[in-house]
């Protein structure tokens, strides 16, 4: 028996799918592929939801936009050019012949359920509706054009439609009053930031207006700090640039005028308007004296205004000081925000070149507090003045002359022996020596305790008349021969 | 003289400029001598720590034997060796200091004061 010759297939015929949009060679098997039959199915569910919205239009025609649609049986694109009502052209290809014979073929083709040719296309009972209406809607437009206070319900339905938009554009026109008003009512973006606040007078050239008659100069203008910027409460951002502001332009003259706004701002930042006041041109007492903090001295470090162009070099080596981020998020409450704004804006100043304004006036003071002492900057001021004034006389006179040293014990009176030496009696002999013994209680006293860690041997003491002899242990230090002549 | 990450400020117009110049950060002056154990052991712990608070503070360190801090050295009562001085926006601030002890990130540990 011959073996079967198995008839040799047919070179295989490359077909382009256009639901898959490849080329194959499965031949009629394509169609029953899974990637296939979701594409069909795809494609399919497709031109239904479009043709959903084309019944829509169906039975409720209207002159809408211009609408295209693909009819993949046929390849065609339906594009409404000439009719006036929409998807006209695709409702009549639906409905016509051709169409249904492509979706036959096309579901033959792909392996389509024939069933279902009927959803795809738009009956004649449809089609015939469809007339009707859009005769009826031909013979009315005229009753809409006429100017209607406000839209007809019907349109509103479809806000697609060309005609109702066109008479919600006469209806605009209609109404230009209510746009007189907008200029009015026009709100401008914010100038500047508010941080919150609300200036109803933002510029320093209001603060007389708060503070009587307090003169303003216009000096703060110079050293151009942005009153926008500060982020303060009205009432305390003026105050705080007529503080600055006084710190330039203070003479003694303007004390009076000054104290009105102690008792209203118990800011530091006015205290060092209170500081500005003294005259501490005399305020460099390096002479070992007691101006110092605690006293409430002016500090060192701002005296002398000649030192303000030797320190002008020296900026380079100031210890750098990196803003906090951006400047607007500092507490503008914090301690020396006035002087710091300030300061910036000096320094900005001379990095431009610009000539600063001598700014450390000798009665300048910063706001100091005296360390060991309780109370506010005010009172350690006050203090400071009372203390200040003996210290100029004394820095005035001549240096000590150099004298011996005389113990305590030594000196005329006994009046410093007794305080020396406590509460204890004095035991003298006949002669009235004075004996200092080591029996002498400890308690007697934290100078007689010291005094006794030092005595190991007694003293003689002869007190005579006009006359002092002392003999001492030389390991205390010192011998003392002193006579009055 | 203590760190070479501390500046050391000994002259007077230095010690003002830094005073002056450095705003919205907290400087913090130590007054002390090289020779001093106490002010090395200090400068040394500022000098570690200076890096972690550098955003907010600044260190320097002054030598009180220097003519010039004589004024400074007075003007604050300075007797303690080493002595820390604390200012923000050129003004002195009020130290209380306490016995509160600080430990610091390397283990050392401080007696922290406390601010007002």
């Amino acid at each position: 028996m011959p073996p079967k010759r198995e008839t040799p297939t047919p070179a295989a015929v490359f077909e382009y799918c256009e639901l898959c949009r490849r080329n194959h060679n499965q031949g009629r098997r394509h169609r029953y592929f899974p990637a296939h039959r979701t594409a069909l199915a795809a494609a399919l569910s497709r031109f239904r939801s479009k043709l959903s919205d084309l019944r829509r239009a169906l039975r409720h025609p209207s002159s809408g936009p211009r609408s295209s649609l693909w009819c993949p049986f046929c390849s065609v694109d339906l594009v409404d050019l000439d009719s006036r009502f929409a998807c006209s052209n695709a409702i009549y290809h639906l409905t016509s012949q051709d169409h249904l014979n492509g979706v036959k073929a096309f579901l033959r083709k792909h392996g389509g359920q024939m069933d279902q040719v009927e959803s795809y296309r738009i009956s004649d009972d449809e089609l015939a509706k469809w007339e009707k209406c859009c005769e009826s809607l031909s013979t009315e437009p005229e009753m809409l054009s006429e100017g209607l206070i406000g839209p007809t319900p019907g349109l509103l339905k479809d806000i697609r439609n060309k005609s109702t938009s066109k008479n919600l554009d006469n209806f605009a026109e209609s109404y230009i009053p209510y746009s007189s008003n907008t200029e009015s009512c026009v709100v401008m973006p914010l100038q500047s930031p508010t941080n919150g606040a609300y200036y109803p007078n933002s510029t320093a050239c209001h603060g007389s207006s708060t503070f009587g008659s307090i003169p303003y100069s216009p000096s703060c203008e110079i050293f151009g700090v942005p009153i926008k910027h500060c982020g303060l409460i009205p009432s305390h951002e003026q105050q705080i640039m007529l503080g600055t502001d006084l710190l330039h332009s203070v003479d003694t003259k303007m004390k009076g005028a000054q104290s009105a706004i102690l008792g209203n701002e118990p800011n530091s930042s006015v205290s060092c308007v209170v500081h500005a006041q003294q005259k501490i041109s005399d305020g460099n007492n390096g002479q070992g004296l007691k101006a110092n903090v605690h006293t409430g001295a002016p500090p060192p470090w701002l005296e002398a205004s000649e030192h303000d162009q030797e320190n002008a070099p020296l900026r380079g080596y100031a210890l750098p000081s990196s803003r906090k981020g951006k400047s607007g998020k500092l507490n503008p409450k914090r301690v020396g925000a006035a002087w710091a704004e300030r300061r910036r804006a000096e320094m900005e100043m001379e990095k431009r070149g610009e000539p600063v304004p001598e700014t450390s006036d000798s009665s300048w003071l910063p706001n100091f507090g005296s360390v060991w002492q309780s109370g506010t900057r005010k009172e350690s001021r006050k203090e400071f003045e009372k203390n200040h004034k003996p210290h100029d006389e004394k820095s005035n006179k001549l240096p000590l002359e150099i004298k011996p040293y005389i113990s305590k014990r030594m000196r005329v009176g006994s009046r410093a022996s007794r305080m020396i030496f406590g509460g204890m009696p004095n035991k003298c002999n006949k002669r009235g020596v004075f004996l200092s013994k080591k029996s002498r209680p400890a308690n007697s006293g934290m100078l007689v305790g010291a005094f006794n860690y030092y005595v190991s041997v007694h003293l003689l003491l002869l007190i005579r008349d006009g006359s002092i002899t002392s003999r001492g242990n030389m390991e205390q230090g010192y011998v003392l021969k002193y006579n009055y002549s | 003289m203590g760190s070479v990450l501390l500046p050391t400020l000994r002259r007077k117009r230095e010690v003002d400029a830094a005073i002056r110049d450095t705003l919205d950060k907290v400087l913090v002056l130590r007054f002390g001598r090289a020779a001093d154990a106490a002010c090395l052991h200090l400068d040394d712990i500022l000098a570690k720590s200076s890096w972690d608070i550098s955003k907010f503070t600044t260190v320097a360190l002054v030598d009180m034997d220097s003519e010039e801090m004589q004024v400074y050295v007075d003007y604050f009562d300075i007797t303690l060796v080493p002595a820390t001085i604390f200012f923000f926006n050129a003004h002195h601030m009020k130290m209380d200091s306490g016995i509160v002890p600080v430990k610091l990130s390397d283990g050392e540990e401080l007696d922290g004061p406390i601010f007002r």
